[in-house]
C-alpha cells in the first residue's frame, strides 16, 4: 500500500508542477504570420502570459505544450510530426487560429493538409483569423483546467 | 530614377530584336521578343541602365481544338501583330513576362515558347543573380525549361512532389489522392 | 545529408526550421570553417500554401481576401495592391476619401511592422530589454488599427472599389494622441540604436553591402535604401493616397545593419509626420463605389511599397468574374539574394541578425523561393565528423 502513495504523492507533485510552469515550444507549419505574432505579443509586457507561469522553450525535447499554427503545408507535415514524437510525454497540443483548426482560408490549395489535427492530435483549438491573445491565453488556460482534474 | 529612361528610349534599345510592341495600360509597353535574342535584349537594358528586373510570370495559354476557337485566335493574334512570325498556336503553350521597373513604368519583354514539348528559354541569372530564383519558380509551377540554370533543383514544392506535376498549370485540378 | 567526401575542415550548420531564435519556419546551411561562414544556402516552402492557384478558383473579391492572407504582417499591403490592380483593370476609381484612408491604414502597419522588427532584430542581438519595450508600444498601434479597422492583423480595410472603414473625428484624435507618443518612443529608439555600443558592436560593418551590390543583386526596401538606393514605389510610382501626400525618402549610406537599423527607425518619423498630414486634410465624400461583377479584359501590373520593399502583382482578366492569372512578388525574395551574398566571411553568431536583418518574411517569401548558392565546398557527415574527431584526438 506504502508504494500506492508514494504513487498518488508523485503524481500529485507532477501535475502541481506541470500546470504552475507549463513550457511551451512554437511551430508555424504554414501560416500567414498573423498567428505567430500575436503569439509573440502574448508574451510582451501588455499580455505578459510569463506571469502564469507559461515560458516559451526553444527545444522540443523541453516542452510539454506544443502550440501549433497555420495549415499543415505538405513539406512541413514530416517536421510537425517529428517534433511531436521528439516532445516527452505527457504532451499537449494547441492549435491556435482558423487555419489551424481546418485548414482556414487556404482549406483546398494544393499544397495544404488541413488543419492540425489531420495530423497529430490537438488539445486545444482556438479560434480566430487570427485569435486576439486575450483568446490564446484564455486557450492556454483551458488547457491547464483540464490537466488539473 | 532616371527622367531620360522613357518608353521611347526602351523601344529605341530594343529596336534591332523586337518584333511587336503594344501599350497594356498608360505605364505598361509589352515588347515581343524571340527567346534567342532574349539576353540581347536584357544586356541592352542593363547598358543603358534602364530599370530593373521586377519580377518573371509564367503563364499558361490554354489550346482550342475546333476551328472556330482557332478563327477567333487567329483574329486575336493578328490584332496583336503576332501573326507575322508564326502560325497560330492550336496546342498549349507558355508565355513569359519579364517585367522590368523604371519610376512608375514597367516594361515587359514578352517571350513566346511555340509549345509546352519545346518551351527552352535562357535563363538570366548571369546578367542578373535574382533571376535566377524567379526562373526556379518558373521551371517548377509551369514546366518551363530554363536553359543553364545554375540550380535547377526542387525548391518549393516538397520534397515528395510527383515528378511532372506542375501545380499553375490550368489543367492541374489538384493531386491525386493517394499523395 | 547524403555520405559525402570529407577533406577540409569545413562543417555545415543545419538551422531550422524549427529554431529558438527564428520563428518562422525556413531552413538554412551554413558552411562554417571555424567560426567563419564560407557558405549559405537556404530551403524555404515550408508555408508554401499554393495561392497563386488559389486565386484562378476564387472570384475577384474573394481573392482579396486570400491575398491578404499572403503575409498577416503585411496583410492591408496585399489587398491594397490586389485592390488597386482589380480597379484600374474595371477602370473604377476609388474616390479620394478611400484612397487616404488606404494610405493612412499603410502607414500605420508600417509603424508596426518596423516596431515589431526593431524588437526582433534587438532580441537576435540579445537585447531583449529593447525587444520588450517596442513591442510594448507596438500594442499602441495595434490599438489604433483595431479601433479603425475592427481587427489587430488582418484588418480587411479594403473593399474593392474603395474602403469600408471611415474615420471619424474621435478616432482621428486618438491616433494623433497615438503618434504623439509614438514620436517620442521613436526618438527614444534613435538614441538608443545609434548610441548603444552593444547594440553597436553587433550592427556597425556586419553584412556591409555597397551601392553597387545591391544595386546588381536587386536589394529593395529598407535593405536597399540603407546602401543609397533611392528606390520607393511611393515615390516613383506613387498610388492611392501618395498621389497627394508625398513622401520623403529616407536613405542611408552605410549599408551595414546600423544604417538597416537607422532606416527603418527614421521611417517611422516618416510614417507619422505623413499620417499626420492625412488627418489634417482627409479629403471628404465617399468612401467606396461600386465594382462591377466581372472585371473586363486585361494585364496590369500593381506595384505598392510595403514595410519591406516593392510588392508587385501582375493580373490578367480574361473579362469573366475570376482573375485568369496572378502573380505575386514579394520583396523578401529578392532581398534574400542579399543575405546570401552577405553572409560569408561573418561570424556563425552573426547569422541571425543578419537573417533577420532583412526583416525576412516567411510566409511571404514561401509562396515561391530557394535560394542555393551551391559553391565547391566539401560536406562531412556527422558520422564522418565523429571519425575524423576520434582520430584527431588519439
Amino acid at each position: 500500500m506504502e508504494g500506492n502513495f508514494e504513487r498518488t504523492l508523485i503524481d500529485g507533485l507532477n501535475t502541481w508542477a506541470r500546470t504552475n510552469s507549463p513550457w511551451a515550444i512554437h511551430y508555424n507549419s504554414g501560416s500567414c504570420n498573423g498567428c505567430d505574432i500575436e503569439i509573440l505579443a502574448t508574451l510582451t509586457p501588455r499580455y505578459d502570459i510569463e506571469r502564469l507561469g507559461i515560458k516559451l522553450q526553444g527545444s522540443p525535447r523541453h516542452a510539454d505544450v506544443l502550440i501549433c499554427t497555420g495549415p499543415v503545408s505538405r513539406q512541413s507535415r514530416d517536421r510537425l510530426v517529428r517534433i511531436y514524437e521528439q516532445m516527452p510525454d505527457p504532451k499537449f497540443v494547441v492549435a491556435v487560429g482558423s487555419c489551424a483548426i481546418s485548414g482556414g482560408a487556404f482549406r483546398g490549395l494544393y499544397n495544404i493538409m488541413g488543419g492540425i489535427d489531420e495530423v497529430i492530435p490537438v488539445n486545444v483549438f482556438i479560434p480566430g483569423c487570427p485569435p486576439r491573445p486575450e483568446a490564446i491565453i484564455y486557450g492556454v488556460v483551458q488547457l491547464l483546467e483540464t490537466l488539473k482534474k | 530614377m532616371n527622367p531620360e529612361n522613357t518608353f521611347e528610349r526602351a523601344t529605341e534599345l530594343l529596336a534591332p530584336w523586337a518584333r511587336w510592341s503594344k501599350m497594356v495600360q498608360p505605364n505598361m509597353m509589352e515588347v515581343s521578343v524571340s527567346r534567342n535574342h532574349l539576353l540581347q535584349c536584357v544586356q541592352a537594358l542593363l547598358d543603358a541602365g534602364w530599370g530593373y528586373l521586377s519580377a518573371i510570370t509564367g503563364m499558361h495559354i490554354p489550346g482550342v481544338e475546333n476551328t472556330t476557337d482557332i478563327e477567333k485566335q487567329w483574329s486575336r493574334l493578328s490584332q496583336e501583330g503576332e501573326l507575322s512570325y508564326r502560325p497560330p498556336h492550336t496546342g498549349d503553350s507558355f508565355l513569359v513576362l519579364y517585367h522590368f521597373c523604371e519610376g512608375d513604368l514597367v516594361l515587359n519583354l514578352r517571350v513566346h515558347p511555340p509549345s509546352l514539348e519545346d518551351s527552352n528559354v535562357p535563363s538570366l541569372s548571369r546578367l542578373i543573380p535574382v533571376a535566377g530564383i524567379y526562373e526556379r519558380e518558373l521551371q517548377e509551377m509551369f514546366g518551363v525549361v530554363v536553359d543553364d540554370i545554375p540550380d535547377g533543383s526542387h525548391f518549393l514544392l516538397p520534397e515528395d512532389w510527383p515528378d511532372g506535376v506542375y501545380p499553375l498549370r490550368k489543367d492541374f485540378k489538384g493531386l491525386p489522392e493517394e499523395v | 545529408m547524403e555520405e559525402q567526401v570529407q577533406a577540409k575542415n569545413k562543417f555545415v550548420v543545419p538551422i531550422g526550421p524549427q529554431h529558438p531564435a527564428l520563428k518562422e519556419p525556413g531552413h538554412f546551411e551554413f558552411t562554417v570553417d571555424g567560426e567563419i561562414v564560407v557558405g549559405a544556402t537556404v530551403r524555404l516552402g515550408y508555408a508554401h500554401r499554393g495561392i497563386e492557384k488559389g486565386c484562378e478558383d476564387r472570384n475577384w473579391a474573394q481573392g482579396m481576401y486570400l491575398v491578404e492572407r499572403v503575409c498577416g504582417i503585411c496583410s492591408h499591403i496585399h489587398a491594397m495592391t490586389f485592390a488597386l490592380g482589380a480597379e484600374k483593370l474595371a477602370n473604377v476609381t476609388a474616390p479620394p476619401r478611400a484612397q487616404a484612408i488606404r494610405l493612412l491604414v499603410g502607414e500605420l502597419e508600417r509603424i508596426h511592422s518596423h516596431m515589431l522588427w526593431l524588437g526582433v532584430q534587438a532580441h537576435e542581438g540579445g537585447f531583449d530589454t529593447l525587444f520588450m519595450y517596442t513591442w510594448r508600444d507596438r500594442e499602441t498601434v495595434m490599438d489604433l488599427l483595431e479601433m479603425l479597422t475592427g481587427n489587430r492583423v488582418n484588418y480587411s480595410a479594403n473593399v474593392l472599389g474603395g474602403v469600408k472603414c471611415d474615420v471619424t473625428d474621435p478616432i482621428a484624435s486618438e491616433i494623433l494622441k497615438g503618434m504623439d507618443f509614438l514620436e517620442q518612443r521613436a526618438r527614444y529608439y534613435l538614441d538608443i540604436v545609434s548610441t548603444d555600443e552593444t547594440f553597436l558592436g553587433r550592427t556597425r560593418d556586419v553584412g556591409t553591402m555597397t551601392k553597387e551590390q545591391a544595386l546588381r543583386i536587386g536589394a529593395i526596401g529598407p535593405t536597399g535604401r540603407a546602401s543609397g538606393l533611392e528606390r520607393d514605389v511611393r515615390l516613383n510610382a506613387p498610388y492611392a493616397g501618395y498621389v497627394d501626400f508625398p513622401i520623403k525618402v529616407v536613405t542611408e549610406q552605410g549599408g551595414d545593419l546600423l544604417a538597416r537599423t537607422l532606416v527603418r527607425v527614421k521611417e517611422l518619423f516618416e510614417s507619422i509626420r505623413l499620417i499626420r498630414e492625412v488627418l489634417d486634410k482627409l479629403p471628404p465624400g465617399e468612401i467606396s463605389v461600386r465594382m462591377p461583377r466581372r472585371v473586363p479584359e486585361g494585364a496590369v501590373v500593381s506595384r505598392v511599397e510595403a514595410p519591406r520593399g516593392e510588392v508587385l502583382y501582375y493580373m490578367k482578366s480574361a473579362g469573366s468574374d475570376k482573375p485568369e492569372r496572378i502573380k505575386i512578388r514579394t520583396p523578401s525574395i529578392c532581398n534574400w539574394a542579399t543575405v546570401m551574398a552577405t553572409a560569408v566571411g561573418h561570424k556563425l553568431a552573426d547569422m541571425p541578425m543578419l537573417l533577420a536583418g532583412i526583416d525576412p518574411c516567411f510566409s511571404c517569401s514561401d509562396r515561391s523561393v530557394k535560394i542555393v548558392r551551391r559553391d565547391d565546398e566539401q560536406y562531412m557527415t556527422w558520422e564522418a565528423l565523429r571519425q575524423y574527431g576520434n582520430g584527431f584526438y588519439r
